[in-house]
C-alpha cells in the first residue's frame, strides 16, 4: 500500500448487518457526520488493522442509487462525487438476488468492489447454499463470507480490503450487458448530453450518469444539475426508446440487471425447492395481524412512551437539582451587590441555558435506545405496517406514528424521531405539525388555568378537550400541508419486513450515544444561544435603583420585568393581543415562555407579583380577579397552538437543514393561534361569556 | 373472498391485490410510473419474479415472500402489480 490514506465505502441494502460489520472493522471509535441539508448520517472510522492508511465510510442502507430518498441521494453522491478507492458491499446471503441488484449498479459505476457475503449461517438454515468460489468467478471480484453478529470472517474481510487496495488496479466487476437498443440510447446520451465540452471525467462515470438519466429521467440528477437543454435531450432519447421498443427504458435496464443476477445465481446459489415458513413468519401471524397485532402494538407503544418519560424523569430531576446547587453556590460566593448583572448572566442565563439543553438529554437517550431496539429487532417495520392504514388517511406514513406519540411527552425528541421517516416530504410534514400535540410542558399551564377559571365538574372534560383540540388541529394541518406545499401522490407503502433478530447491546448503545451527542453538539449550542438572548430580553434594561426602593421583593421583580425589554415588547404588542382578550401582562409572560412552555406559569407569577412560587392558589386568585373565564380558555388555546418553544425551533432548524421550516412552523402556528383564539374570544364575548 | 378469483385458470393475469394467501405467483408487469417501477425493481419486484402471498388483510397491505425476504406492499401498489399463477 502506498502512504496515501485510502477511502473505503461500505454500501448495501438496509437490514443486512452493515453497521455491525462496520463496528467490527473499525473498533468502537468513529464519528458521525450529517450530510448537508439532510438528516442522513454517514459514519466514518478507521480500519482497525491499518488506522493510518484506511478510512471506512458507512453509507446509509439503500436498495438502489436512484435519488428517490435522501438516503439514496447521499449514498450515490458519496460514491460518485467522492469516488472511494474501494467499495465493500455487504450482501445478505439469504436474499442474494436483490442484493446483487445493487452490486450490478456498483459495477455500472465502474467502482472496485469487495463483496462481504453476510448472514451465511442464516442462509444455510433457510436452505440456501452459496458457493463462494463460483460467485467470485462469476462476479470477478473478491467474495468473503461473514457472520457479522458473531464477528466471523471479519479478519478475512479486513485482509481482502487491504489486498484489494494494495493492487494497482483493484478488481472491478463487469456491468450487466445491455441489449442493442439500450446500448444505443446510453451511448447517444453519453455523447450529446453528459459530457460538456472540455471536461474529462472518468469515462465509466459518465456512462453511469447516462444510464441513470436514461433510467430515471433528468430529475435523477437533482434540480441543481439540470438545465433545460439536457432535460430536453434526455426526454427525447427516452421517448424515442419507448417508441422503438414498446417499453420504458427504466424497465429494460432493471430487467438487464436482473437477467445478469439470475445468471450469476444459477451458477452460484443452490436453494432447497420450497422455502419453508420461517420462525419470523410464524411470529408475524400474530404480530403483523391487523387485529391480533393491535394489542401488542399498543402495549409496545405504551411501554416505549413510559420508558422514555418515566425512566427519564429521575435523571432529569437529578440534573435540575445539580444545576440549582450550582446556582446557589455561585450566589453564596458572589460578593454582595457587586456585578449583579454578571451574576445574573451566569445563573439565569448560562447556567439555566445549559441546564435547559441537558434536561432533554435523558429523554433523547432513552428514546433512541428504544427506537434502536425496535428497529434492530425488526418490530419497527411491523409497527409501521400496522399504523400505516390510520396514518395514510391523513396523508402520512405509518412511521409518523412514533414521532407523534412521543410528541405527547416532548416535542424535541419527537422531532428528532422523524429521522425514521424515509422521504423528506413525510419528515417535514410531521415536524411542522408536531407542536400541535400537547407536550408535557403544556400540562402545568392547563393545570394552573383550568382550576382558576372553571368549576370542578368541567375540569376533566376541559383538559381532555385541550388534548383533542391539538390532535384535531394536527390532523387538519397535515391534510392542508398535503394539499398545498407538500402536494403530490402519497408515498406508496413498500416496506421490507426483516426477520426478527435479537438486538445487540453494543448496537443499541452506539446508536443512543451518537444521537445524544449529535443533539448536544448541533441543537444544544443553538438552544443555549437563544436562552441567553431571552435572559437578556427579560433582564435589560434594568430597573433603576431609585424605582425599586421601598418595594417588596415580589413587587420589585414584577416592576423589573415590566421595565425590561420583554415587558416593553409586551406593551407594544398590546394592540395585537387585545382581540384575543390578552393584555401586556399575558404578552410578557408569553415572551418568557418561548424558553419553554411551562415557563409561562412562572412568568405569570412574576408579572402578578406572587410571592409564593410553590403554591398556585394565590396566582389563580389574582388571575381570576384580572380576567374572565373566556380569557383563561383563550390563554390555553394560544399556548397550545402558537409560539412553539425555542428548543422546538432549534431542533427543527437542525433537522430540516434550513431556517425556512422553523420560520414557517413558528409563523404559521402563531398566526393560526391568533386567528382561532381571536375567534373564540369574540364569539364568547358576543355570547356574554 | 371469492374462490373463482383466487384460483384462476392457467395463465389468467390478475392484480396481486386479489391473490389469496398461500398463492404462488409470477409477476407479469407493474402498471406504474417510472419512479414507482424503479422502487419496485430495487426491492426485487420485477417481471418474472416468483412470489408467494403470505397475508392479505381486507383492504390493507399485502405481504409477499420473494427471494427469502418479506415485503409489505400497500393496497394501492398491489392493485397495479399484475401476476399470473405460478406453475409448479
Amino acid at each position: 500500500m502506498n502512504d496515501r490514506v485510502h477511502r473505503v465505502a461500505l454500501a448495501g441494502n438496509p437490514n443486512v448487518g452493515k453497521t455491525t460489520l462496520f463496528n467490527w472493522l473499525t473498533g468502537s471509535r468513529h464519528r458521525v457526520a450529517n450530510y448537508p441539508g439532510t438528516t442522513v448520517e454517514t459514519r466514518e472510522g478507521r480500519l482497525r488493522s491499518a488506522p493510518g492508511e484506511v478510512v471506512i465510510v458507512d453509507l446509509p442502507g439503500t436498495y438502489a442509487f436512484s435519488a428517490h430518498t435522501d438516503e439514496e441521494r447521499v449514498a450515490a453522491a458519496a460514491l460518485i462525487d467522492r469516488a472511494p478507492d474501494l467499495v465493500v458491499q455487504v450482501a445478505d446471503a439469504t436474499n442474494l438476488e436483490r442484493n446483487l441488484y445493487l452490486t450490478m449498479q456498483l459495477f455500472e459505476m465502474g467502482l472496485p468492489v469487495v463483496l462481504a457475503l453476510n448472514m451465511c449461517d442464516a442462509a444455510a438454515a433457510h436452505g440456501v447454499e452459496v458457493d463462494c468460489a463460483a460467485l467470485e468467478g462469476e462476479l470477478g471480484v473478491p467474495v468473503v463470507p461473514t457472520v457479522g453478529h458473531r464477528g466471523r470472517g471479519v479478519a478475512e474481510l479486513d485482509e481482502a480490503i487491504r489486498a484489494a487496495l494494495a493492487r494497482p488496479d483493484p478488481p472491478r466487476g463487469t456491468p450487466p450487458p445491455l441489449d442493442a437498443a439500450l446500448d444505443r440510447a446510453v451511448t447517444s446520451l453519453e455523447k450529446t448530453a453528459v459530457r460538456p465540452p472540455g471536461s474529462d471525467g472518468a469515462p465509466a462515470l459518465t456512462r453511469w450518469r447516462a444510464l441513470t438519466l436514461l433510467e430515471h429521467g433528468a430529475a435523477a440528477l437533482g434540480p441543481a444539475a439540470c438545465d433545460r437543454e439536457l432535460e430536453a435531450a434526455v426526454e427525447r432519447v427516452r421517448r424515442e426508446f419507448t417508441a422503438e421498443t414498446g417499453e420504458p427504458p427504466g424497465a429494460r435496464i432493471a430487467a438487464a440487471r436482473y437477467a445478469r443476477v439470475a445468471e450469476v445465481c444459477a451458477r452460484a446459489v443452490r436453494r432447497r425447492a420450497a422455502a419453508p415458513l420461517t420462525r419470523s413468519d410464524r411470529i408475524d401471524r400474530v404480530l403483523a395481524h391487523p387485529v391480533w397485532g393491535v394489542p401488542v402494538f399498543l402495549a409496545v407503544m405504551y411501554a416505549m412512551f413510559t420508558a422514555v418519560f418515566r425512566l427519564g424523569d429521575p435523571p432529569m430531576r437529578w440534573l435540575e437539582a445539580r444545576f440549582e446547587q450550582a446556582a446557589t453556590a455561585i450566589h453564596s460566593f458572589w460578593p454582595d451587590g457587586r456585578w449583579t448583572w454578571l451574576e445574573s448572566l451566569l445563573v439565569d442565563g448560562v447556567l439555566a441555558g445549559v441546564g435547559g439543553v441537558l434536561s432533554f438529554v435523558p429523554n433523547i437517550l432513552l428514546l433512541f435506545a428504544a427506537i434502536a431496539v425496535l428497529e434492530d429487532s425488526g418490530y419497527l417495520a411491523r409497527a409501521a405496517l400496522l399504523s400505516d392504514r390510520l396514518m395514510r388517511r391523513i396523508g402520512l406514513h405509518g412511521r409518523s406514528f412514533i414521532p407523534l406519540l412521543i410528541g405527547f411527552g416532548c416535542t424535541v425528541p419527537a422531532i428528532l424521531a422523524t429521522r425514521t421517516l424515509e422521504t423528506r416530504r413525510d419528515r417535514l410534514t410531521t415536524m411542522l405539525i408536531l407542536p400541535l400535540i400537547s407536550c408535557g410542558a403544556r400540562l402545568p399551564i392547563y393545570s394552573l388555568l383550568i382550576p382558576a377559571f372553571f368549576p370542578a365538574p368541567w375540569r376533566a372534560p376541559m383538559l381532555f378537550a385541550m388534548y383533542l383540540t391539538g390532535i384535531a388541529l394536527a390532523i387538519l394541518a397535515a391534510l392542508v400541508l398535503r394539499r398545498t406545499i407538500f402536494r403530490g401522490e402519497p408515498e406508496p407503502l413498500l416496506l421490507e419486513l426483516p426477520p426478527y433478530r435479537r438486538p445487540s447491546l453494543r448496537g443499541v448503545l452506539t446508536h443512543m450515544l451518537d444521537r445524544g451527542w449529535m443533539y448536544v453538539r448541533k441543537a444544544g449550542t443553538l438552544i443555549l444561544a437563544i436562552s441567553i438572548a431571552l435572559w437578556a430580553l427579560t433582564s435589560f434594561p434594568r430597573l433603576p435603583e431609585s424605582a425599586a426602593a421601598g418595594l417588596e421583593p415580589p413587587e420589585a421583580r414584577a416592576a423589573a420585568l415590566a421595565y425590561s425589554a420583554a415587558g416593553r415588547i409586551g406593551r407594544t404588542l398590546e394592540p395585537v393581543l387585545r382581540p384575543m382578550g390578552f393584555d401586556w401582562r399575558i404578552g410578557t409572560a408569553m415572551i418568557g415562555a418561548f424558553a419553554a412552555k411551562e415557563v409561562f406559569v412562572a412568568q405569570l407569577g412574576i408579572v402578578f407579583a406572587v410571592a409564593d412560587e410553590e403554591d398556585a392558589t394565590p396566582l389563580r386568585e389574582r388571575l381570576q380577579a384580572a380576567y374572565p373565564p373566556r380569557t383563561g380558555l383563550c390563554m390555553m388555546l394560544f399556548m397550545l397552538i402558537g409560539t412553539p418553544c425555542m428548543a422546538t425551533v432549534a431542533v427543527t432548524r437542525r433537522e430540516s437543514g434550513s431556517w425556512r421550516w422553523p420560520a414557517l412552523q413558528f409563523g404559521g402556528l402563531t398566526a393560526l393561534a391568533w386567528l382561532l383564539t381571536t375567534a373564540v374570544n369574540q364569539i364568547a364575548l358576543r355570547l356574554g361569556g | 373472498m371469492s374462490v373463482e378469483r383466487s384460483t384462476p385458470t392457467a395463465d389468467a393475469v390478475q392484480p396481486l391485490a386479489v391473490c389469496a394467501p398461500g398463492a404462488e405467483a409470477v409477476m407479469v408487469r407493474a402498471e406504474a410510473g417510472c419512479a414507482l417501477r424503479g422502487r419496485l425493481a430495487a426491492m426485487g419486484l420485477v417481471p418474472g419474479v416468483r412470489l408467494r402471498v403470505l397475508r392479505r388483510d381486507g383492504r390493507g397491505p399485502v405481504v409477499v415472500a420473494l427471494h427469502g425476504t418479506r415485503l409489505a406492499v400497500g393496497r394501492g401498489v398491489a392493485e397495479r402489480i399484475l401476476v399470473r399463477p405460478a406453475t409448479l
